[in-house]
C-alpha cells in the first residue's frame, strides 16, 4: 500500500493551491545492484486527483519522476472545505487513495 | 494540420475518462479498477514505451505541434547539478489547454508525463524528474484542437537515470 500521500489544500487569494508528496521508490528499471542485476522497475503509472468527487486532473506518469513525487497544481474555484483526494496507482498493481480539506 | 489515428483515439478517451464513464478504458484513469486489471493494462505499444524521440512525438501528435510562444512555459534551472531531482514547472495559458506532456529527448524513454486536466483544474503541473544528462525538454499542450510546443534546455551537471 506504501505511506499515505502528503496533501496540502491551502486557499491563497481565492486560488485552491494543492500540492502533494507521494511516497514512492519510482524505481526506472534502468539501475542495476552491486552484483549487476537489473533492478525491476517499480513506479507510479497514474495519478488522479478529484475534487469533491470529481475527477479534475488525471495523469499518466513514466519512471522518470523523481523518487517520492511531488506535485503541485491550482484548481481556481475551489473553496473551503472542499475535499481533494488523490489516488495513484503503479506499474506492479499496487494503489493507494488519500484525501485533504481545502482551508 | 494532421493528426495520426493513435493520437484521435488518446484524446477521444481522455474525454471518456473526465467524464466518469471510461473505467475500461485502456488508461486505469478513476482508479476504480482492481490490481489484477492494472496488470492486464500494460503499456506496449503506447508513446510511455517510445525510446525514439521521433516516435514519441508522432505518437503523442506532437510531430507537427506549432510553435506556442510565450503561452507555454518550462520553468526549469538552466543547470541542474543533480539530474536525480530537476524541480519543472510547466505553464499553460493558452485557451482551452486539456493535456500537457513533457518530453526530454535525451532520457531513455523520452515521454515524462502526460497530464489531462478538466476545466476545474488549471493547466499547470509542478513536479521534480530525473534526468539522464543535459536535454532539452519539450513542453507539449493540446490545447483548443491543436497541439503546440514549447522548448527549454537544462545542462545536467551528474546524471540521475541511475537512481
Amino acid at each position: 500500500m506504501g505511506e499515505p500521500t502528503k496533501i496540502r489544500a491551502t486557499i491563497r487569494e481565492g486560488v485552491g493551491e494543492l500540492r502533494m508528496l507521494v511516497s514512492h521508490d519510482m524505481e526506472s528499471g534502468l539501475r542495476k545492484d552491486t552484483e549487476g542485476r537489473t533492478i525491476p522497475a517499480h513506479f507510479v503509472q497514474t495519478l488522479t486527483v478529484s475534487l469533491n468527487d470529481r475527477v479534475v486532473i488525471e495523469a499518466q506518469l513514466g519512471p522518470a519522476i523523481s523518487r517520492n513525487p511531488l506535485f503541485s497544481f491550482r484548481l481556481p474555484n475551489a473553496r473551503p472545505g472542499d475535499r481533494v483526494s488523490v489516488r495513484w496507482t503503479d506499474n506492479l498493481g499496487d494503489q493507494r487513495a488519500d484525501e485533504a480539506t481545502f482551508s | 494540420m494532421s493528426r495520426s489515428p493513435s493520437s484521435e483515439r488518446d484524446r477521444r478517451l481522455r474525454r471518456h475518462v473526465l467524464r466518469g464513464v471510461g473505467a475500461a478504458a485502456i488508461w486505469v484513469g478513476t482508479g476504480l479498477m482492481r490490481p489484477v486489471q492494472v496488470l492486464a493494462a500494460p503499456r506496449e505499444g503506447t508513446a510511455f514505451e517510445a525510446r525514439s524521440l521521433a516516435e514519441v512525438l508522432s505518437r503523442i501528435g506532437a510531430a507537427d505541434a506549432l510553435d506556442a510562444g510565450p503561452s507555454l512555459q518550462i520553468r526549469a534551472p538552466d543547470v541542474a547539478e543533480n539530474g536525480a531531482v530537476v524541480a519543472v514547472d510547466i505553464v499553460s495559458t493558452l485557451p482551452d489547454t486539456r493535456r500537457i506532456a513533457l518530453v526530454v529527448d535525451h532520457n531513455p524513454f523520452p515521454l515524462t508525463f502526460q497530464f489531462d486536466f478538466a476545466p476545474e483544474a488549471a493547466p499547470q503541473v509542478g513536479t521534480r524528474i530525473k534526468m539522464n544528462e543535459t536535454s532539452l525538454l519539450r513542453a507539449v499542450a493540446d490545447a483548443g484542437g491543436k497541439t503546440y510546443v514549447a522548448q527549454r534546455e537544462v545542462k545536467v551537471t551528474v546524471g540521475g537515470c541511475g537512481s
